[in-house]
């Protein structure tokens, strides 16, 4: 950008050089497209820069995501928040390709991304601080690991949602099965790859025997919150039934998925990890609550999909949740973090949790930018499922659109922070015969950073 | 020079504005590394005032001379200098012929022993000692030019219009320190003079502490990596710079002294640095702007000019309108502060000459004024020297009484030194 948007005059480092006005940072709007996944962070109406960054690195098969928000009463906290997203991908796709679990590569990214940060303070009192999310993605599993109050989501995605009448892709997709049709978006027919090549590859594990059977998962220490059994198909299935009351994708038999949270809720009310079969759990307990389904919601939208958040909320106002309180000031300090990367931190100690996905979707990872507005995993997966328009996540260009369509949503919707959101379609691309177009240690090329340098 | 400092920009400001909002302050430290490569070459001009004058009583010629003689031992080997004496015209008194000569032992010997000869004869005509000072630096072509002026200060043969044209010749081609001997000359002539050639001002009063006075002048000349440097200040069409002042170490009013450099851009003379840091305080009035729009209201830049224009250093002053007022309303601590310290200086300015034009409610509304902002700034120096001109009843309040029976030097000594401010704490960046 060589003119100011305002007078026309030449801009120089960063101003115009006539009026003075502020030119666009880079960091202003950034966009980061792989062919698994796609990351948008934006400024926002109301901060003077960017302060979150966000890294994405592609594996083989795998995606790993990061997200950082930059917290904006320390000291260069963008340079904090590059610093974590920049230092957490690179060592998580690191330790992942040298055989460690993800729940190892995890920890060990957080802490690292922890340890960086710490160093760029001078001092205590003079310490830049941010938030921490990753999420890995594997054909298998979504494993999270976090710091803070940037958050993960699990979002179900029916395809073909919005295409009422026309037949849905099946979960997992016909080998042949390309975009629906119908679809206008530039899906390049007869690419099977996101979802044919996967085929082998996303079959959902069976559930490990649990105890009380399918309708009783018991998570480690976690009370089952809002799980309910749902009905499956066979794995492999055709297309699925057309009609405006198309089904809903099924998991595989004896897999339970959890129920979206009641619109209602507080939106720093902690969620336990999705108790799902195969997944592990260790989420803080939380308040038991029923399955229900969104009732104002067209019917187009996904409200039965088990939408979840995946990550609690290091805040005060999760803090009080838990204890049950809810009042006045509670709310009104939800946002003060307890726990965040940085010199002032104390002892930086991620929480690390696996989640098996039940079915196809898409990890959502995003600073508190989007989620203040759209906090409800139910309403995240219907606006994601309207952005996608009938197409399927794994499109060429779909995850960006999802990513760029929910940071809109949070601009219109105020943009008073710096926004992050990051799409991880479920499964990921790769590990297939064919997942050579995005393959090997492209470590460095691969990690793309979002945010201001 | 290849190897020019390193300069070190820190802007400290509240940006943001209120809807409608148009004045913008903000206080930039500038911080200079020092000496990057080999010093650049150095050269000291000590002009001693031998008038009719310095005769009465005697005892301010024995004091200039005795000064001079500190400042010619203080010189480091192998810096050029010259002594000259001044009267209604200038003379050589060390070298003989107009020139500089390396200082070494020898070389200062000699110049002292010439110094010990002066005899105070004739008229005050201050332009013509500088102008002479000035050909000398020309002649030699030192890139760090230093002089002493050590005068009674009482320009009697030459208009004030003469003198002014010579300042202007002068100004930024060296760097004049002035030095008053005795109590009987104008504190405002001789920091006219000190302000136009970028040097400070103060009283020989205390003979035991001359050789350290001026060994920390001279060294502080020497040390010197870089000459000439400009602080340039950009402001945005439509806007209007206010003022721009050095506030840190002493209070100098630089507005007077732009000198264009572009289009919206004017240069203000600094001098030479060393290792050393300096603050300044600049106001721009910025045409009004709606909520949420975010400008550069200033770009300050540390300069060398010349055919090969060096940038040492840059920073922005900026400005966000906002609706939210807990921002806008904010004050920053550092602005508060060097506006608290001008005040300060000009205070005691103020109450000084209504004290001697015998106004004396002024003098003492202005002199408590001045305590109370010395006392909550805690500039501790200033403090203690207005105790020497005012009995203090509440330092909090400033309620002062004028002492009856102040000495001539306590009372220019505060006058002269009434510039100097003491610094705050950084904020965070």
């Amino acid at each position: 950008m060589n003119t100011c948007t305002d007078c026309g005059g030449a801009v120089e480092d960063g101003y115009c050089a006539a009026c003075g006005l502020r030119a666009p940072a880079e960091s202003d709007h950034v966009e980061i497209e792989t062919d698994a996944a796609a990351a948008v962070s934006d400024r926002g109406h109301r901060h003077s820069r960017n302060e979150d960054a966000m890294a994405l690195s592609v594996l083989d098969p795998g995606v790993v995501a990061v997200v950082c928000d930059g917290v904006s009463s320390s000291p260069r906290p963008e340079v904090a928040s590059g610093t974590a997203a920049r230092t957490g991908a690179r060592v998580l796709a690191g330790e992942l390709r040298a055989g460690r679990t993800p729940e190892e590569a995890t920890r060990l990214a957080a802490l690292t991304a922890a340890e960086a940060v710490k160093e760029l303070a001078p001092s205590a009192s003079n310490a830049p601080a941010c938030t921490y999310v990753s999420a890995f993605v594997s054909p298998a599993a979504v494993t999270v690991g976090w710091v803070g109050d940037s958050r993960a989501y699990w979002l179900a995605v029916r395809q073909g949602a919005e295409t009422a009448g026309e037949s849905t892709l099946p979960f997992p997709p016909a080998v042949n099965g390309s975009a629906p049709p119908g679809s206008d978006g530039p899906a390049e027919a007869g690419d099977p790859r996101p979802a044919g090549s996967a085929t082998a590859e996303i079959r959902v594990p069976a559930p490990e025997p649990a105890a009380g059977g399918p309708a009783d998962p018991e998570p480690v220490g976690t009370e089952p919150v809002g799980t309910e059994p749902v009905d499956t198909e066979p794995v492999d299935s055709g297309p699925a039934d057309a009609g405006a009351d198309v089904p809903l994708p099924r998991p595989a038999p004896g897999v339970t998925v959890p129920s979206p949270r009641s619109p209602g809720d507080d939106p720093a009310r902690p969620a336990a990890a999705p108790p799902v079969g195969g997944g592990r759990t260790g989420g803080d307990p939380a308040e038991s609550q029923p399955a229900t389904l969104e009732t104002g919601l067209p019917a187009t939208l996904e409200t039965g999909l088990p939408s979840a958040l995946l990550t609690v909320d290091d805040s005060w106002g999760t803090q009080m949740a838990a204890l049950g309180v809810r009042t006045r000031s509670a709310s009104r300090n939800a946002h003060v973090l307890t726990a965040w990367l940085g010199a002032d931190a104390g002892e930086v100690r991620p929480h690390v949790e696996t989640f098996t996905p039940a079915g196809p979707g898409v990890v959502l990872v995003c600073s508190d930018g989007l989620w203040n507005y759209l906090p409800e995993p139910h309403r995240l997966a219907a606006a994601v499922a309207e952005a996608l328009g009938g197409r399927v996540p794994h499109e060429r260009g779909a995850a960006l659109e999802v990513a760029r369509a929910l940071v809109r949503f949070a601009l219109d919707s105020g943009g008073r922070d710096n926004v992050t959101v990051a799409v991880v379609p479920f499964p990921p691309p790769g590990g297939g015969p064919d997942a050579g177009t995005r393959t090997g240690d492209q470590d460095g090329q691969d990690i793309s950073e979002g945010g201001p340098q | 020079m290849s190897d020019l400092p390193e300069f070190q920009v820190h802007v400290d400001q509240n940006r943001y504005l209120p809807e409608g909002g148009q004045e913008v302050h903000a206080i930039v430290t500038v911080e200079s590394a020092g000496v990057a490569g080999a010093a650049p070459r150095a050269a000291e001009v000590i002009i001693i005032d031998t008038s009719g004058s310095m005769a009465m009583p005697d005892v301010k010629i024995v004091e200039a001379r005795r000064a001079a003689m500190a400042a010619v031992d203080t010189l480091r080997d192998g810096v050029d200098f010259a002594v000259v004496a001044g009267s209604h015209e200038a003379r050589m008194v060390f070298p003989p012929q107009p020139g500089m000569v390396a200082a070494s032992e020898r070389s200062r010997e000699d110049a002292k022993a010439l110094i010990r000869r002066l005899t105070p004869d004739g008229g005050t005509a201050i332009g013509s000692w500088l102008w002479l000072a000035n050909h000398l630096f020309e002649r030699n072509g030192a890139a760090l030019r230093h002089a002493i002026l050590l005068t009674d200060g009482k320009n009697q043969h030459e208009s004030p219009q003469q003198l002014d044209t010579i300042l202007g010749v002068c100004a930024g081609r060296f760097v004049c320190d002035c030095r008053g001997v005795g109590t009987d000359w104008e504190v405002a002539e001789l920091r006219k003079i000190a302000t136009a050639l970028l040097g400070g001002v103060d009283i020989v009063a205390d003979p035991a502490g001359l050789e350290a006075d001026f060994r920390e002048m001279t060294e502080a000349a020497m040390g010197k990596a870089v000459a000439d440097v400009m602080l340039r200040v950009w402001i945005p069409q439509g806007a209007r710079l206010r003022f721009v002042k050095q506030v840190a170490p002493t209070v100098v009013d630089l507005t007077g002294k732009r000198v264009d450099s572009g289009p919206q851009s004017g240069d203000y003379p600094t001098g030479s640095w060393g290792r050393e840091s300096r603050d300044y305080h600049i106001c721009v009035e910025v045409p009004p702007g709606e909520i949420g729009r975010e400008m550069r209201a200033a770009w300050v830049k540390l300069v060398v000019p010349g055919a090969e224009e060096r940038v040492l250093g840059t920073g922005n002053v900026l400005a966000e309108w906002t609706a939210d007022e807990a921002k806008s309303t904010q004050l920053n601590q550092r602005v508060a502060h060097y506006t608290g310290q001008a005040e300060l200086a000009s205070a005691i300015q103020e109450g000084l000459r209504a004290r001697r034009d015998g106004d004396e409610a002024t003098a003492t509304a202005r002199l408590g004024r001045a305590v109370a902002l010395a006392h909550e700034s805690g500039n501790e120096a200033t403090a203690r020297l207005l105790r020497k001109v005012v009995d203090v009843m509440d330092p909090a309040t400033g309620t002062v009484r004028l002492r009856k029976d102040v000495d001539k030097a306590d009372e220019m000594s505060l006058d002269t030194r009434s510039t100097k401010t003491v610094r705050t704490r950084k904020e965070g960046a």
